[in-house]
């Protein structure tokens, strides 16, 4: 999958509004090989352009596309496997199972395709090594948003889309994650599309898009 | 390890008392209507025992009095038939018509290598029109020159020959079915003339005190051996829906007519007994409704519980088909305990229903029961089905 295409695209709950910025009503390509972070304030549609590349809401006028696919074409248990192999979404409401480990909660991937090493040696650089093991229900929301962000990366992906992956961590965390994500990224060619509130510090070589 | 943790997240919100309260009254429901079935199956067994003269058929006669003892029988006239015609639960009277001419039957048994004849006797025959018989097509039919003659006989006829005569005389005993493939001589006399028939038990009648024969060789045979003899009619034959209503009866009672009480009797019994069971089946059917409704929300409300975790599966690359199996298997299995349950429970009754027809004297033998099994599977297999559906929709609306 090397393109993803929107053509047009105004989500029903905004479409009175005009489309101002550089994707609403607008014709943008999103290339496999680059970075885009996208900036808005709240309220204008950063989650539901990650659940509408994700294939998770489909209320929108115009038409998205994964190279020749139209979104809309593609059955809900299709989109699945596409989200389980293809595209990595990390929600920003985390979608954690509290009653699980954080351990559990990774393991939940329909597939991973790193081992427990991997996995542990990547905790213990985000600093929550410690609470592998621990349910995810008693953990600060930081150290949440770290286990949330492991099981988006350790899964086979083309596109990983983050949806504020920092709002809960501070600045030297939120860098330390930023490396491995750039990383692991880089390793499997894929492309990355996270958004933003207004801090960009973070995001260098991602082309900056307003919404 | 992980098919383990994705079970677990999807059916962690049973709640154990709701379940086998669910569980144990599917079960109660379907043993409701297994043993509705099996009720159904053998009340309707006993009752239907084949009558050659159709179920709902009433003799009735007039009074014998002293007065009678030298006129002869008392007989209908037409306004009496025209009244009895006119009543709302009549849809049908006929005359019996008496044969006047002498006849005797013989039996000559090839029977088990018993040669010569095995008894002889005088008898009577009577006619009712043909529509009243219950018997199709050509075996109840006779034209002039036929030498054989179908005839109904009565019940009470073979039950004193094989339980008086026969055993007493040392003579071979019949069943009713062997009797069938039988015939015997007749032969007819009067008005100067002699001639010998043919006799073919069609079937037997509990209704009847005299021979059944077609009503065209009553005619014909009243014509020939004993003509210008009396038309009307001793004793007339009813049809009507119910037996027991209440109209009927009160019209018998006030013109005095008499008839076999027990038939009435019987209707009244049937027409209760019917009642109770569509009673019972309606109650039935709708404990087995409600169970079943029961049954089939409880694992909708459980995925409705874990509606968080569908979504959020969903949401990490499981198919909605991939969740639907759990709570399937899930459901069947429950179902499989309701069905074990119901057995269960039905066996035990059968056992106890037994014993008490036993001890109350009464010899009815359970044989509905494998109808009520057939039902309780089907029932499964419908309700598996109908679970199967409720959980697609569930699922696949709670993933979105």
């Amino acid at each position: 999958m090397q393109l993803i295409h929107f053509f047009n695209i105004i989500p029903e709950p905004l479409a009175d509004s005009p489309g101002t910025g550089r994707i609403w009503r607008q014709n943008r390509v999103f290339f496999k090989e680059k970075n885009y972070v996208i900036l808005a304030g709240s309220g204008r549609g950063k989650t539901t352009l990650i659940n509408i590349i994700g294939g998770i809401r489909s209320d929108y006028r115009g038409d998205a596309f994964f190279d020749e696919t139209n979104l809309r074409d593609i059955k809900p248990d299709d989109f699945a496997r596409i989200r389980a192999t293809q595209v990595s979404v990390m929600h920003q409401d985390l979608r954690l199972f509290p009653e699980l480990t954080a351990r559990q909660n990774i393991d939940l991937n329909p597939e991973n395709d790193r081992d427990a090493v991997y996995i542990e040696k990547m905790a213990a650089r985000l600093g929550i090594l410690p609470q592998l093991d621990k349910t995810c229900g008693r953990m600060s929301l930081g150290q949440q948003q770290r286990v949330a962000l492991i099981r988006a990366v350790v899964r086979p992906f083309e596109w990983l889309l983050l949806d504020e992956p920092f709002s809960h961590l501070d600045a030297i965390n939120a860098k330390i994650a930023m490396e491995c994500i750039a990383e692991i990224a880089k390793e499997r060619r894929a492309g990355i599309i996270a958004t933003s509130l207004g801090n960009t510090d973070m995001f260098n070589d991602f082309e900056i898009l307003e919404l | 390890m992980k098919s383990a943790l994705f079970q677990k997240l999807l059916l962690s919100k049973t709640r154990p008392g709701q379940l086998w309260l669910s569980v144990i009254g599917s079960g109660i429901g379907l043993c409701i209507m297994m043993l509705g079935v099996q009720l159904w199956v053998d009340v309707r067994a006993l009752m239907q025992e084949k009558e050659m003269l159709g179920r709902d058929f009433v003799v009735i006669s007039k009074k014998i009095t002293l007065l009678h003892t030298m006129a002869g029988a008392p007989r209908f006239s037409e306004n009496e038939i025209k009244d009895l015609m006119s009543l709302k639960s009549v849809d049908d009277v006929g005359p019996f018509t008496p044969s006047r001419f002498k006849a005797s039957m013989s039996m000559n048994a090839q029977l088990g290598g018993f040669g010569g004849q095995l008894f002889k006797s005088d008898i009577f025959f009577e006619a009712v029109p043909d529509r009243f018989v219950d018997i199709e097509g050509p075996s109840w039919q006779w034209k002039p020159g036929d030498k054989t003659i179908p005839v109904i006989v009565p019940s009470a006829f073979i039950k004193q020959y094989n339980h008086a005569f026969a055993s007493g005389q040392n003579m071979p005993v019949i069943p009713e079915n062997l009797l069938k493939s039988i015939s015997f001589e007749l032969e007819i006399s009067g008005n100067e003339k002699t001639d010998q028939y043919k006799g073919i038990i069609a079937g037997f009648s509990n209704r009847i005190q005299a021979v059944l024969v077609p009503e065209h060789f009553m005619r014909y045979a009243n014509d020939r051996y004993a003509p210008g003899g009396e038309s009307q009619p001793t004793r007339l034959i009813l049809h009507a829906d119910n037996p027991a209503a209440p109209e009927l009866l009160n019209h018998l009672k006030a013109k005095e007519f008499e008839t076999a009480e027990e038939k009435v009797k019987e209707g009244k019994t049937r027409l209760l007994l019917e009642l109770v069971m569509l009673l019972m089946a309606l109650l039935g059917g709708f404990i087995v409704a409600l169970s079943m409704l029961g049954f089939l929300q409880y694992t909708q409300l459980l995925a409705y519980r874990s509606a968080y975790e569908i979504q959020t599966l969903h949401r990490l690359g499981y198919t909605r088909m991939s969740m639907i199996s759990p709570y399937f298997r899930f459901a069947l299995r429950n179902l499989a305990i309701a069905l074990v349950i119901s057995t269960g429970l039905f066996a035990m009754l059968e056992v106890g229903i037994t014993q008490l027809f036993s001890q109350s004297g009464l010899n009815l033998s359970l044989t509905g029961w494998p109808w009520s099994l057939c039902c309780a599977l089907i029932t499964g297999i419908l309700m598996a089905w109908l679970s199967y559906r409720s959980i697609k929709i569930q699922v696949g609306r709670l993933a979105n």
